[in-house]
């Protein structure tokens, strides 16, 4: 069971998070968006997603520190053990709660709004939802647990991305922290076939030209 | 100095009948797909009113087109940096209810409902839900002022003015005021995008939404101060008028140009320097934006002008349509057309020719008592000028000029015929061309008024001949684009510039 959760699950949600954006990205380009909403409820979208979006980008940021930079490097920079723990736990304290605030903004207001109901496809639910339980789920322990899980799951997830995965060690993790990373991954896997591709289309080169954009008919480049 | 090519329109308000001929051929040819009900490319407003979407012209309330900062233009909505930490959401964006919620009926149970002892009856239907709504709010709500004197005050063309007064029955004025996207020459919505989806056009200056870029950051729309970038609820990409570009393509006026049967509408080619546009957007003072725009136009039967147009790489036919180009007439040389809201600091290429209107009562009929005319001078100035009465009143003056001139030359045509002075022109006499008449006395008085305004009775003529008789070739003077430049049939690229593939 273990092997099969995480040992192969993690590889099965990232190959269809790559192969799926690829696929995506050739496939349906004109479908490569943000699906805005912002038309038929502002007030609450801008509660909703600013809140969401804020806490989600920093979550974001925690987690890439957390799991995928080596604890020798942190050391280093005399983040780990103790303080790692206790700063990554202050942080969900306060994240935790805004992202699920946040999400659940959202969720209500596609649910209640009959417009933005009408423009709805299931994935944009399937999605809150499950950025919903991540919140509970990663919460949960932020409050709740005093023990320090995350330099197993760290481990965990290293061995994962380096392709030396050692399930075992995943087997004495709480079952909330079990159930974070397996939804996490679930999300991944989402990603390509659903709204959330629109992160990936960051728009950085705004910066770099100019106002108006001149471009040659039929110039597709 | 850098020459480029745009395609430009000019209305001509005076006409505009509001008939909303222009509106449905539009409608019928791009906007049909589900998601984009709300979206009318091209619109007729009834002015004073509020619009589509309701106070479309407050950028305080909406914070479209451009300010200047620093001496350089800047997004009124905030610089790149403010713009792209508010991403996520825009408390800008008009919202539905702002445009109106598209409405359907199904008429179909008017024919297929089953006997009964009242007629079978159908209300509206959301376009978006199905589901039974009200309306409260339309694409054209203030028809022929309807509702006028409530929404009428929010109308900010009445800066610096009584509007209560003009909103009362025994003063109140009306004209109405066509719209499409004004494919500006410094758009804000191509400046605000910021995946770069939307584009001007090398060739011609049409602004088009590129589908397969857009990422639904919705950024144009709050940005076009004149509200013509609309979201598909649907597709969630935006949808603007693409100036009917595969007409264009083939030397055909855009559909709602060529269907007004009030003949308003004028399409050709300007040539301008693209090295001059920013600067002239960067204009601080809001009155002076016109002239700074004029001065972005070049004249292109000016032989220096030409041989640099065509140097830079400007194909022969554009510039043989510039020469030609009603636009180039009714906007540089005789000023007769103005841009709407220059303020806005987009540079339109839209125009539009003030409308005249009856004296009210107590004027005197004198050709300069533009004071007295019932749409006051003021409204227009607010509307085509940034509050600048200067320009509407020589446009105006000029029309005026151009009618006194024509008719009198026409009476003196007629008395010399062995007609009593006041008769009208018979059938054969507008069939043939009116100005043959050359050994007729000139009407002196007319000529005078016309010289003080810097006009020739040469000049009067070619206004009566484009304005009153409005031929269809000399409206619209559209080159055609050569095949092999760029090459390609339009239903490939279809994609790439303005529609979504699954049109097409
Ligand atoms: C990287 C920068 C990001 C930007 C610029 C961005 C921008 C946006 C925008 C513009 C919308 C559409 C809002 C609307 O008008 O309806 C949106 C929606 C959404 N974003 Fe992001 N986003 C970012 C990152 C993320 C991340 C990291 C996540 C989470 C995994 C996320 C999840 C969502 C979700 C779930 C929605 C849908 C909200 C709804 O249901 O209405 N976004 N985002
Ligand atoms: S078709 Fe012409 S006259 Fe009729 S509403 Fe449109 S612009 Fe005005
Ligand atoms: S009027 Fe047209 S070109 Fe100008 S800013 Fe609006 S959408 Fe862009």
């Amino acid at each position: 069971m273990d092997l099969l959760l995480f040992g192969v699950y993690p590889y099965v949600c990232l190959t269809l998070f790559t192969a799926g954006l690829i696929f995506r990205y050739v496939a349906t380009p004109g479908e490569w968006n943000a699906r805005s909403s912002n038309l038929f409820a502002k007030k609450s979208l801008v509660a909703g997603s600013f809140l969401f979006h804020y806490a989600i980008i920093f979550t974001f940021f925690g987690h890439v520190v957390g799991l995928l930079v080596p604890v020798a490097l942190l050391r280093m920079a005399d983040f780990a053990g103790q303080v790692h723990f206790e700063v990554a736990t202050m942080c969900g304290r306060i994240l935790a709660p805004c992202v699920f605030a946040g999400a659940g903004i959202l969720l209500l207001r596609r649910l209640c709004n009959r417009n933005v109901w009408a423009s709805t496809v299931p994935m944009d639910i399937v999605v809150l939802v499950f950025i919903l339980l991540q919140a509970c789920t990663g919460g949960y322990q932020d409050f709740t647990a005093h023990e320090d899980v995350l330099p197993i799951i760290g481990a965990w997830a290293r061995g994962i991305v380096t392709c030396q995965p050692d399930p075992a060690l995943m087997r004495g993790v709480p079952w909330f922290m079990q159930m974070h990373v397996i939804c996490g991954l679930a999300i991944f896997a989402m990603v390509p076939f659903s709204r959330l591709v629109h992160f990936f289309s960051l728009p950085l080169t705004w910066f770099a030209r100019p106002f108006i954009v001149y471009r040659r008919r039929y110039d597709n480049a | 100095m850098k020459i480029k090519a745009q395609m430009a329109m000019v209305m001509n308000l005076d006409k505009c009948l509001a008939c909303h001929t222009c509106t449905i051929p539009c409608k019928n040819a791009w906007t049909t797909p589900a998601g984009s009900e709300y979206i009318w490319f091209n619109n007729v407003e009834t002015k004073p009113g509020i619009g589509y979407p309701k106070q479309w012209e407050n950028q305080e309330r909406y914070h479209g087109g451009w300010t200047v900062k620093n001496g350089k233009p800047e997004l009124r909505a905030g610089g790149k940096m403010k713009k792209f930490l508010s991403l996520f959401a825009q408390p800008d964006l008009p919202d539905i209810k702002d445009y109106y919620e598209p409405w359907n009926y199904n008429y179909r149970y008017l024919t297929t409902a089953p006997d009964s002892k009242v007629q079978p009856a159908v209300g509206p239907r959301s376009a978006i839900t199905g589901e039974p709504m009200k309306v409260e709010w339309g694409p054209n709500w203030e028809d022929d002022l309807a509702g006028a004197n409530v929404t009428g005050l929010e109308d900010v063309n009445f800066r610096g003015m009584e509007a209560k007064a003009y909103l009362q029955y025994k003063s109140v004025f009306m004209f109405h005021l066509p719209r499409i996207c004004e494919h500006c020459l410094h758009p804000a919505c191509v400046a605000s995008c910021p995946s770069g989806a939307l584009y001007k056009r090398d060739e011609d200056g049409i602004v088009l939404a590129d589908q397969s870029r857009c990422r639904s950051w919705r950024m144009c729309m709050t940005a076009c101060p004149y509200k013509k970038v609309y979201l598909n609820w649907k597709t969630h990409r935006s949808e603007k008028c693409i100036f009917c570009y595969p007409r264009i393509e083939a030397g055909e006026p855009t559909l709602c140009a060529q269907s007004c049967p009030g003949r308003i509408r004028y399409v050709g080619v300007m040539l301008y320097d693209a090295d001059k546009v920013r600067e002239a957007a960067a204009c601080a003072d809001p009155a002076k934006v016109y002239e700074a725009q004029l001065s972005v136009f070049v004249d292109p039967n000016d032989p220096e002008m030409e041989k640099q147009a065509l140097a830079d790489g400007i194909p022969y036919q554009f510039v043989d349509a510039a020469k030609r180009s009603p636009i180039h007439k009714l906007v540089s040389k005789w000023r007769l057309a103005l841009p709407l809201h220059p303020e806005f600091r987009t540079l339109p290429m839209v125009w539009y020719i003030p409308p005249l209107s009856p004296l009210v009562a107590g004027g005197v009929a004198a050709a300069s008592d533009l004071d007295n005319m019932r749409i006051p001078l003021r409204y227009l100035a607010n509307l085509l000028a940034a509050g600048d009465e200067t320009p509407v009143r020589e446009a105006l003056h000029k029309l005026m000029a151009m009618r006194a001139f024509i008719r009198e030359e026409r009476f003196a045509k007629n008395a010399a015929a062995g007609q009593t002075g006041n008769e009208p022109g018979t059938q054969d006499d507008f069939a043939a061309d009116p100005f043959v008449a050359d050994n007729v006395g000139q009407p002196d008085a007319a000529t005078d008024g016309l010289a003080a305004l810097g006009l020739t009775p040469a000049d009067a003529r070619a206004m009566y001949r484009l304005l009153a008789i409005a031929r269809f070739e000399d409206r619209f003077v559209v080159p055609t684009v050569r095949r092999e430049i760029g090459g390609g049939d339009l239903q490939t690229f279809k994609g790439c510039a303005g529609f979504p593939e699954e049109i097409s």
